[in-house]
């Protein structure tokens, strides 16, 4: 998944400070926000005053305008809950008299349909399945709520019904608010039923399982005692894996722990088959095939568990004063197939009986890895050139970007396969207590290929980790890099560094006393290039849960939904209903394209700044003004415009333009942004920053929405 | 009455609780050109606990002058003031009570959902809500068809209806818009108690009506507008009055002694214009007709007077 921009933590993101890689949003939403409500303040008093003096006159333009101005404080604030609620209650009632369940049934039959044909051969069905219900409900809702909302106040209007609302003390702030309450619960409703059955379409649709058949396994022997079976599960779902069982390694589905001052071994948890045999969770182990136990010998016992498949091992057992032999069959533990589409699945015990040649038949568990929230932990990265050159030989310091390949999507840096060049990302906040297993790393990486070499195999990259203060190293480990899949690296606790010394990683001084470390990543092949961006190789810290994910991707929709709603509803104050909903379609598109304006505003408003970025950012040509100058003169994008008076004055027109623009946009809904769906389908952990961070746009956006729509329907004659 | 006490309202006259001073309205169409001007400089004032009739024909300003007093228009220039506050603050509403000319109403709500939530409008508690929507269903009449949604009601269910949403915050001000248009005579004659029962509980009316014969039945003061501008006002029954002619009604007189009448009148210099039996009005005629047939029912033996 590609993150341009590291999500900041909330409070910077609102009052502004800490680095920002384009330098552009240094002062925070908070004061973004209060820029634009001022401009937009100011513009729309103007623009009021304007209306009202051209319909009655200067003095009394300027009475009418200090008289909305003078009641919209009490309006605005002095809201009372009980008749919103009343008003809330009417929109809902006239919400599903225009029968908008029957959008659920559209979701309902889409969803039927393509259960049958749904990326069968896809390598990540899981992707695809909630991309697909995520995008099917997003623009399922986007025009049931525009729909729903656009039409209501201009029908009232029309039919004169809002003739005995208004004329009872009700303040246009309230019915207002009212209508965007209510259409917005409705669809909240229509929403969670889309996403409970989305939840249970995707879980059963990718839900499957394999078996591995004992023909089907290949012996794998060491002087003739089998060590290991290999071979393909049964085809399921499109698919197979691969899978290895080593021919020893099975236990009772026990956990043993020793008791303190060597009071023997207990057994702490039974599953499964061991559950079914009799074991209980509290026993105390005695013997296991009839040796006797040294006591506190943990080790040992678990050892002496240890057997082939289709066995039985004879634990004695003392609970309270009797003791008692059970017999406890051997199974599989933590043992899975090799992941193949994304997921793999964990080998269940035999369910069939051993055969002469001790291969069994094993079934299969549920998919894992399909339904995840990684929570990744970036750090931050920099480059160290071919020549493996220090930008600054006094600090240590390296460039910030490695070679341009020349792909015009610059997002991604590239390292030369065979030189010094490395990737180096320093993490930071590693502690012995949060990481006490050793640290999981995911690796993505991208490989560019200058020759085409074989094409199937993987291209081999090295990785170290690295103490940045002292340059104490671990051995370097060889990786094989492939595209599109992510790499699950771990760094174990006991690390050899370069002095051979088994060390340990924290204790051992790889990771420094405030608890940073580098990763320090090269391509091995020669004439090859790994590409690598900050968020390509992250430390999984922990997963999160999937369902609760699974909520706040719908949440992120929701805030949409409400916020299309509330741009309808506002619309609808002043426009007939087919219009509003045009207008509304439009301002969704214009929103989805927010990112694209934002960025032609930068590029008119800041073009110093923007030159040092990436050419993918900078938008060429200059604002309307001067590319209509450039069209009727037929001069490309990039060329310089003659020095002149006509060059200034078109300039300052598009600066002026723009500024405008880059404000108003400010306050526009960027529904781009809105990329919860993105996290969600691609397996990451929604993080709750983002969360935050759309939630006050949204209450921002909906402020405006709620203060401009309230002096449009103050100012607005309700008859006539 | 001399000049000053004309002038200066005595203590005990009632407050105004309406009052526009020099009031017009200009309509003008998206360019700014004027259209129509359908009020000028209207100076009214409806005064607490009467009831007040503004007549004219069609197109002369009644439903403007009462929807400018309700903030559904804004007024082009001067002033339109209810209980003594600028009829666009909204505030005002909490004691006016309002009947539109045809019955606005969300038709896919009944009659007991429609009065809760113009109770919730006026921030009444859920009991009172329930409380006084009882009471107006059925001083209006319509406790059979409560939860009948509107769509289902006659004109003259709606209009019933209509009333009880105007009346369920006990209003001091009720303006009624035709109240006893699309109403049968025995719905008009209710409707018009209904009124004079308002005023006996000390309210104000103020209604619109072409239907002259109700507005001379019930109103104590009218105003009678034409193309936009005030052509009468006073009290119904001195401008009704016709000051030159004497009526004089009597039981039972034989004929001879009507022309000895009519002679001492001619003796005395005055002219007698016309002797003659009043006529009952119909609305009379009917509602007796109906009284008499819910007390007996069956066939009615009438008299074509025609043939007699």
């Amino acid at each position: 998944m590609i993150i341009e921009k590291p999500v900041p933590p909330i409070w910077q993101w609102l009052f502004g400070g800490g680095a920002t890689s384009n330098g552009l949003q240094g002062d925070g939403a908070l004061w973004e926000f209060f820029q634009a409500t001022w401009v937009l303040g100011l513009l729309g008093l103007a623009i009021g005053l304007l209306i009202t003096i051209f319909r009655y006159g200067p003095s009394r333009g300027w009475q009418n305008l200090l008289r909305v101005l003078a009641q919209a404080p009490r309006d605005l604030l002095g809201i009372s809950p009980r008749r919103i609620l009343g008003l809330t209650y009417l929109a809902m009632r006239e919400a599903f008299r225009r029968r908008v369940w029957v959008a659920l049934l559209l979701f309902f039959a889409l969803l039927m349909f393509a259960g049958w044909n749904l990326a069968p051969q896809s390598d990540q069905p899981g992707v695809i399945y909630l991309n697909f219900v995520l995008t099917a409900t997003t623009f399922i809702m986007l025009p049931v709520a525009i729909f729903t909302s656009a039409f209501s106040l201009p029908q009232d209007i029309k039919n004169h019904t809002i003739y005995t609302v208004v004329t009872k003390p009700v303040r246009p702030s309230e019915i207002l608010l009212g209508r965007i309450i209510g259409f917005s619960l409705v669809s909240t409703l229509l929403l969670l039923i889309m996403g409970v059955t989305s939840y249970i379409f995707v879980a059963r649709g990718l839900n499957h399982s394999h078996a591995l058949i004992a023909k089907d396994l290949i012996r794998e022997t060491v002087r003739g005692a089998p060590v290991r079976y290999e071979g393909n599960t049964t085809r399921s779902d499109h698919h197979r894996h691969h899978g290895q069982i080593e021919a020893d390694e099975f236990f009772p589905e026990i956990e043993l722990q020793a008791l303190p001052n060597d009071g023997g071994i207990t057994i702490s948890k039974t599953a499964g088959s061991a559950t079914a045999s009799g074991l209980k969770e509290g026993d105390l182990l005695e013997a296991i095939d009839g040796v006797s136990l040294v006591a506190g010998k943990l080790d040992e016992a678990i050892l002496s568990l240890q057997g082939k498949a289709g066995t039985k091992v004879a634990l004695t057992v003392r609970r309270g004063d009797e003791s008692l032999i059970v017999d406890v069959p051997r199974t599989i533990l933590e043992t899975f197939t090799e992941p193949n589409r994304g997921h793999k699945h964990r080998v269940l015990a035999h369910h069939s009986g051993a055969s002469d040649s001790g291969k069994v038949d094993y079934a299969l568990g549920e998919p894992e890895g399909l339904f995840v929230a990684r929570v990744p932990k970036y750090g931050r990265l920099r480059f160290r050139d071919s020549k493996g050159d220090a930008k600054n030989e006094a600090t240590w310091e390296f460039t910030e970007k490695g070679t341009n390949i020349g792909k015009v999507f610059t997002y991604r840096s590239y390292i030369r396969g065979n030189t010094l060049a490395a990737a180096i990302w320093t993490f930071d906040g590693l502690t012995p207590e949060n990481y006490p297993d050793g640290i999981d790393l995911d690796v993505n990486i991208r490989v560019y290929r200058s020759h085409i070499g074989k094409i199937d195999a993987p291209v081999a990259g090295s990785f170290f980790v690295r103490n940045p203060d002292t340059g104490a190293s671990s051995q370097e480990r060889i990786f094989s890099g492939k595209d599109f899949t992510i790499d699950q690296m771990k760094i174990p606790r006991k690390v050899w560094n370069t002095q051979d010394e088994l060390v340990d990683l924290f204790d051992g001084g790889l990771v420094t006393e405030d608890g940073r470390f580098e990763v320090w990543v090269s391509c091995v092949d020669p004439g090859q290039y790994f590409g690598m961006a900050e968020a390509d190789v992250y430390i999984r810290a922990r997963d999160a849960s999937y369902t609760a994910n699974f909520i706040k991707g719908f949440l992120g929709i929701e805030l949409q939904i409400i916020l299309v709603t509330a741009l309808a509803v506002f619309f609808s104050t002043f426009l007939s209903g087919p219009v509003a909903m045009l207008i509304s379609f439009t301002a969704i598109v214009l929103g989805f394209n927010k990112g694209f304006l934002t960025r032609l505003s930068q590029s008119v408003l800041n073009p110093e700044s923007i030159r040092q970025m990436d050419a993918y950012e900078r938008i060429y040509g200059g604002g309307p003004f001067e590319s209509f100058y450039r069209i009727i003169t037929q001069r490309n994008l990039t060329s310089e415009l003659d020095a002149g008076m006509f060059r200034d004055v078109v300039k300052n027109i598009d600066h002026s333009l723009m500024y405008v623009v880059n404000k108003i946009l400010s306050l526009l809904p960027n529904f781009e942004q809105f990329v919860e769906v993105k996290y969600l389908s691609y397996g990451y952990n929604i993080p709750a920053d983002m969360l935050w961070q759309h939630f006050f746009a949204f209450l921002a956006f909906l402020f405006a929405v709620y203060v401009i729509g309230y002096f449009v329907l103050k100012s607005r004659e309700m008859a006539g | 009455m001399s000049e000053q006490t004309q002038n200066e309202p005595a203590a005990s006259a009632p407050r105004p609780v309406i009052e526009t001073r020099n009031l017009s309205k200009v309509f003008r169409d998206f360019w700014g050109r004027q259209k129509v001007r359908a009020l000028k400089a209207l100076d009214l004032q409806v005064r607490e606990g009467e009831i007040f009739g503004l007549l004219g024909p069609n197109g002369s300003g009644k439903s403007t002058t009462i929807k400018i007093l309700l903030g559904l228009l804004f007024p082009t220039s001067g002033e339109a003031l209810v209980f003594g506050r600028e009829a666009t603050d909204v505030a005002k509403n909490r004691r006016i009570g309002y009947l539109p000319e045809e019955s606005y109403l969300y038709r896919f709500l009944n009659a007991n959902e429609t009065l809760d939530f113009y109770g919730r409008l006026f921030n009444m508690p859920a009991k009172e809500r329930r409380e006084r929507s009882r009471q107006l269903i059925e001083m209006v009449g319509l406790a059979s068809a409560a939860r009948r949604p509107l769509k289902e009601y006659s004109k003259g269910m709606a209009r019933r209806i209509g009333l009880a949403q105007a009346l369920i915050n006990d209003p001091d001000l009720i303006l009624l818009d035709e109240p006893t248009s699309g109403l049968d005579p025995i719905g008009t004659r209710q409707m018009k108690d209904l009124i004079l029962k308002l005023k006996e509980d000390g309210k104000t009316v103020v209604l619109c009506s072409h239907l002259l014969a109700d507005v001379q039945d019930v109103c104590d003061r009218i105003a009678i507008l034409y193309q936009g501008e005030l052509k009468e006002l006073g009290r119904v029954e001195s401008l009704l009055k016709q000051q030159d002619i004497t009526q004089i009604q009597s039981t039972k007189l034989s004929e001879s002694a009507l022309e000895e009448i009519c002679q001492v009148i001619r003796e005395k210099g005055a002219e007698v214009l016309a002797t003659d039996s009043p006529k009952t009005t119909l609305e009379d005629l009917f509602l007796t007709i109906v009284k008499e047939s819910q007390s007996r029912p069956g066939k009615r033996v009438y008299a074509d007077k025609d043939e007699r």
